[in-house]
């Protein structure tokens, strides 16, 4: 259990200083949507079920859409 | 002219700082019943000692009408969410409501064409979106009992909108989405009201439930849990909607 956390938290880290470093926005987005699912992961893996759930479904799931969405709007306008 | 007004603001904000920090002395100095803020109180008076000796597999742990606050609920989370933070959880829905509103007013409405998507999504969405519906629902249904709650369990059905909507399924149009989230903010606050006239206090929990952990146990809490997943999945829907409208692609020469 503890191996398993401390491998998500060092894929966790190394996926946030991905997204700040990397010039390709929509590259971005995705592995920004990874750091949100190893989130949850490590939230559950600390008893917090409820957080665990909210963060999968708003982090992982809605914020990448809208993301996305406006990715496209802004690629449409330049 | 515009001085007078400045002034007359600032007699108002100072004005306004005072009644705060006089009601916050009161609080602070009250000699009621329950926790004052500046007593030296026991661990066992604590709300956190409660909790922690809850007892939910105990036949005799009922919620009756007038009971205490803490054995609403079988789950710990949503005994604090939905009843000493009631009115935290309650704003909580108008901040989303209200940023919500700001995006579709600033976001400019443009129609688009939404391409057809590839065979895979158009075949399996349905099937996925009923899985997900069944998951929004059993977590807004059971979350007194499980972890979940109205906030999750309108995100996933959202998210169920979501794929039916990129998958050009059919699912309903933004203005039904607008009539079922201004319907469960109304009735949100009617139930508090018909609280307060039944027993003198905004959303108390006033249905008599039976044994924690049975379905029926939590009062009012399903309800309100349901009333905020509709409220927030609706909303989060209509987001979707401002960003693509149906209708001809402008971009197509």
């Amino acid at each position: 259990m503890l191996y398993a956390a401390s491998i998500l938290s060092i894929i966790m880290v190394l996926a946030a200083i991905w997204v700040v470093l990397t010039p390709n926005l929509l590259q971005a987005i995705i592995i920004f949507a990874l750091v949100s699912l190893v989130a949850s992961a490590l939230f559950l893996f600390m008893q917090a079920p409820d957080v665990a759930i909210t963060e999968a479904a708003i982090g992982a799931g809605m914020s990448t859409a809208i993301f996305i969405f406006s990715y496209k709007r802004i690629y449409k306008t330049k | 002219m515009n001085k007078e007004k400045s002034l007359f603001t600032n007699v108002f904000a100072v004005a306004f700082l005072i009644i705060i920090g006089f009601s916050i002395y009161k609080v602070a100095v009250s000699k009621d019943n329950g926790i004052n803020l500046l007593d030296k109180n026991k661990v066992e008076n604590r709300v956190a000692y409660r909790y922690v000796n809850k007892n939910v597999l105990d036949e005799n742990s009922t919620y009756k009408f007038g009971g205490q606050a803490e054995d609403s609920a079988a789950n710990i989370v949503t005994s604090i969410v939905a009843d000493y933070r009631l009115f935290d959880t309650t704003l909580e829905v108008i901040v989303l409501f209200i940023s919500i509103m700001g995006f579709s007013m600033v976001m400019p409405k443009e129609k688009e064409l939404i391409k057809p998507s590839s065979s895979i999504i158009k075949h399996w969405s349905p099937i996925l979106i009923v899985f997900m519906v069944m998951t929004g629902f059993y977590m807004f249904i059971n979350g007194h009992l499980s972890p979940g709650g109205g906030f999750p369990a309108g995100a996933i059905l959202s998210t169920a909108v979501l794929l039916g909507f990129l998958s050009k399924t059919k699912v309903p149009s933004q203005k039904t989405f607008k009539y079922i989230e201004a319907l469960s903010g109304i009735l949100i606050f009617l139930m508090g009201i018909i609280a307060y006239v039944i027993n003198g206090s905004f959303f108390y929990n006033f249905l008599e439930g039976g044994r924690i952990g049975n379905i029926l146990s939590g009062g009012i809490i399903p309800i309100f849990y349901s009333l905020v997943a509709f409220k927030v999945a609706s909303e989060l829907s209509s987001v979707f909607y401002d960003f693509y409208q149906e209708g001809e692609d402008y971009e197509l020469n």
